[in-house]
């Protein structure tokens, strides 16, 4: 009898909490922001799938502007038969026109709200994210996962750093170090990733551009994986790394000269015109590929540098290296601190054939 | 009503004695809980990179507290309302005791009320506060009536069940920065002291055990088991610490209210994508011991000052922690709270026991 009872309460109690049945929610995949035509509005469009039948969806979009986020909010839902939950949201997109007026007003309500993720990516448009949200670039993106898989895609297995909400949010509160972000384009029926956006905090402030987006993974982390293109008079290839470690340290204190030493251990996968089985030729395209590698990460840092910004986290760096830190010196002299950087090269393999 | 049952030491039945190696889970049972899910950032506030640190040096001074309290109880026998009894008389013996008890309640409510706190802004915004108050106070009740084995028994599989979410650790580790543990030891004595303050929360639980002394059987045997139990929970607070340090960087720790969950916002699964509801969940065992723990002993001085029934007195008591946490009802309030409970925590465990311990030395022992 006891145990009869205690069924039974068990089956009053499954049905008190607030149910939130899939068909009956609107499920936001992306989210993009841009600059509203009005003064201090911007305009948010959500991206979500609806249910044609129980197999087949379809992404569907709808704009709405306000001067907050959660206003749009609102808006969207005075538009949507079903209300909007953003628990499943993989991907944020900022055009860059509102980008380059900060970003972290719209992003703060987002980061307090718990439903939403950590994971998740953000990304900075050339054209309006509405533009970009408005095309399902032939079904690519018919279950709404087309821009996280591209953004993770990429930083899994190419060329781009491991950059999402968490890692905005890090460099952003961080004192010495600002946030980075892929910087995407709309081409004829896919988007690309055309090089990355800097940001001096929240407020974007430039690119770089795709060539040098591998230079600035190498001295942003470590990695396993990714490839450089090449290419002096005599020759060009491409060099596929295994293998990159990344270590900075201060030469001369205080906050003088900070050295940037990368080993890079890889593979030549592709070369003309000479014989990569002969050490002799392998040891001079490493010293090729090693100059260019430090040409172009010096030009990196110079540049960043010149905007005042260190997306590379230098300054943690050498305050992690430093007995009482000061910051504002560090800040002072950061724009005239010289920075060197080496290379380290390795080319272990040159493919299945001599 | 009989004010002298804290004369004598109290007589425990065989039977509802533990074996002292349970003592473990009921030493990190109740020391670990909801504190957990936000201690760094209140010692990150004025140590940052060093809290790690303050967390071992936590975990020392609680073993030295440990050792003072079994070196009292072993001397003298009985448990701590029969010391007070011995030490400063009957008159005096009841109102310390009485706060004591106060004291062990107090400790439940702060958790139970934290606890809602992170479920209402994580979960369910919408939820009353008395209606989870209600779910955890009626629990408690049960259990509480049910004697001290089941307790015991509570504190094990809480271990059990839950000791599995260290692991999760391994995410914000991978992900993180060693840059940000970084310089060693740059900070003030001062700063270091102050921190250590606050840590003492997180600490505190293992003070039930004088209290429940007596239920051990041979508790001589117990001391070891409960420093291990100690020094387990310091290993969980040192990786925990740890991995927020480097997965953070420091203001933004300073941005968040419980880093820990905000941690576990990065822990996915092929089967569960967002951890951080899971964890939640599972806290719901973590801090029951504690509730249970602490509403005990409460129950229990009150049986052993004034030799109320602890099936009776646990009522009014399990009211009062179903009643108490819906008076705290912004995230202020529940942040005083939880300081004002730690500072009464540090005096009770770095003052109020070293006291005891000096005035034991000089008492002569409980006759054999």
């Amino acid at each position: 009898m006891k145990k009869l009872l205690l069924l039974f309460m068990c089956l009053l109690l499954s049905a008190c909490a607030e149910k939130e049945i899939l068909d009956d929610i609107t499920i936001v995949r992306t989210l993009g922001f841009d600059k509203a035509s009005k003064k201090n509005e911007i305009k948010g469009t959500i991206n979500y799938p609806i249910f044609i039948n129980e197999q087949t969806f379809k992404m569907k979009y709808l704009t709405a502007s306000g001067e907050t986020s959660k206003e749009i909010r609102n808006e969207l839902n005075e538009m949507t038969a079903k209300p909007i939950f953003i628990g499943k949201l993989n991907t944020i997109l900022f055009s860059e026109k509102l980008a380059k007026e900060g970003i972290m007003e719209t992003l703060d309500t987002l980061q307090r709200d718990p439903g939403v993720g950590r994971a998740i990516y953000l990304g900075i448009t050339k054209q309006s994210a509405k533009h970009i949200l408005s095309d399902d670039y032939n079904y690519t993106n018919s279950d709404g996962n087309y821009f996280s898989n591209l953004i993770k895609q990429n930083e899994n297995f190419s060329n781009l750093p491991l950059l999402n909400f968490h890692t905005f949010l890090y460099a952003y509160f961080a004192d010495s170090m600002d946030p980075v972000l892929p910087y995407l384009s709309k081409q004829k029926d896919a988007v690309k990733i055309i090089g990355l956006a800097i940001f001096k905090k929240d407020k974007m402030v430039g690119t770089i551009d795709e060539q040098q987006i591998l230079i600035f993974k190498t001295l942003f982390q470590d990695f396993k994986e990714g490839s450089f293109q090449f290419s002096n008079k005599a020759y060009k290839g491409n060099l596929e790394i295994l293998k990159s470690h990344l270590d900075i340290k201060i030469i001369e204190k205080p906050y003088k000269r900070v050295r940037i030493t990368v080993d890079v251990k890889g593979r030549l996968t592709e070369y003309t015109k000479v014989n990569a089985g002969d050490p002799k030729v392998v040891k001079s395209i490493e010293k090729t590929i090693k100059k260019e590698l430090e040409h172009n990460a010096q030009k990196l840092t110079r540049k960043f540098q010149k905007l005042n910004i260190d997306p590379l986290g230098i300054g943690e760096h050498v305050r992690s290296q430093t007995r009482g830190f000061n910051l504002k010196q560090y800040k002072d002299q950061y724009q005239d601190m010289d920075i060197e950087v080496v290379y380290h090269l390795k080319i272990t393999e040159s493919g299945v054939s001599q | 009503m009989n004010l002298n049952k804290s004369k004598f030491p109290p007589q425990v039945h065989e039977k509802a004695k533990i074996a002292p190696q349970l003592v473990f889970f009921l030493v990190i049972g109740a020391q670990i809980g909801v504190g957990i899910l936000g201690f760094v950032r209140y010692i990150a506030i004025f140590v940052n990179q060093d809290s790690w640190l303050v967390v071992l040096a936590g975990g020392i001074g609680v073993h030295l507290i440990i050792w003072m309290m079994f070196s009292i109880l072993n001397k003298h026998g009985g448990d701590i309302f029969n010391i007070h009894h011995q030490f400063f008389g009957k008159w005096l013996s009841i109102p310390l005791s009485s706060l004591l008890s106060i004291y062990y309640l107090g400790t439940a409510i702060v958790i139970l009320r934290t606890f809602i706190e992170a479920v209402q802004n994580w979960m369910f915004p919408g939820i009353p506060t008395w209606t989870l108050s209600l779910f955890f106070a009626v629990l408690t009740l049960y259990i509480v009536t049910k004697g001290f084995r089941v307790i015991t028994g509570i504190a094990f599989f809480s271990f059990v069940l839950t000791v599995w979410i260290v692991f999760t650790h391994y995410f914000p580790i991978k992900h993180g920065y060693f840059i940000n543990l970084m310089p060693f030891i740059d900070h003030k004595l001062g700063e270091f002291y102050q921190a250590f303050k606050v840590m003492v929360l997180s600490f505190i639980g293992f003070e039930y055990l004088l209290a429940y002394y007596p239920h051990i059987q041979d508790p001589k045997k117990a001391q070891k088991w409960a420093h291990y139990g100690s020094a387990s929970t310091t290993i969980i607070y040192l990786i925990t610490t740890i991995s927020t340090l480097m997965y953070f960087s420091p203001k933004q720790l300073q941005s968040l209210t419980w880093p820990t969950l905000q941690e576990w916002k990065i822990v996915t699964f092929p089967f569960v994508e967002r951890f951080e509801y899971i964890g939640i969940s599972f806290f719901c065992i973590v801090i029951l011991i504690n509730l249970v723990l602490a509403i005990w002993a409460s129950c229990r001085a009150l049986n052993r000052i004034f030799d109320i029934n602890i099936r009776l007195s646990v009522i009014p008591v399990s009211l009062i922690l179903f009643l108490a946490p819906a008076f705290f009802t912004t995230r202020f309030q529940v942040d005083e709270l939880n300081n004002y409970t730690g500072k009464i925590g540090f005096y009770f465990l770095y003052a109020y026991i070293p006291l005891l311990f000096i005035i034991s030395i000089f008492k002569k022992g409980a006759k054999k």
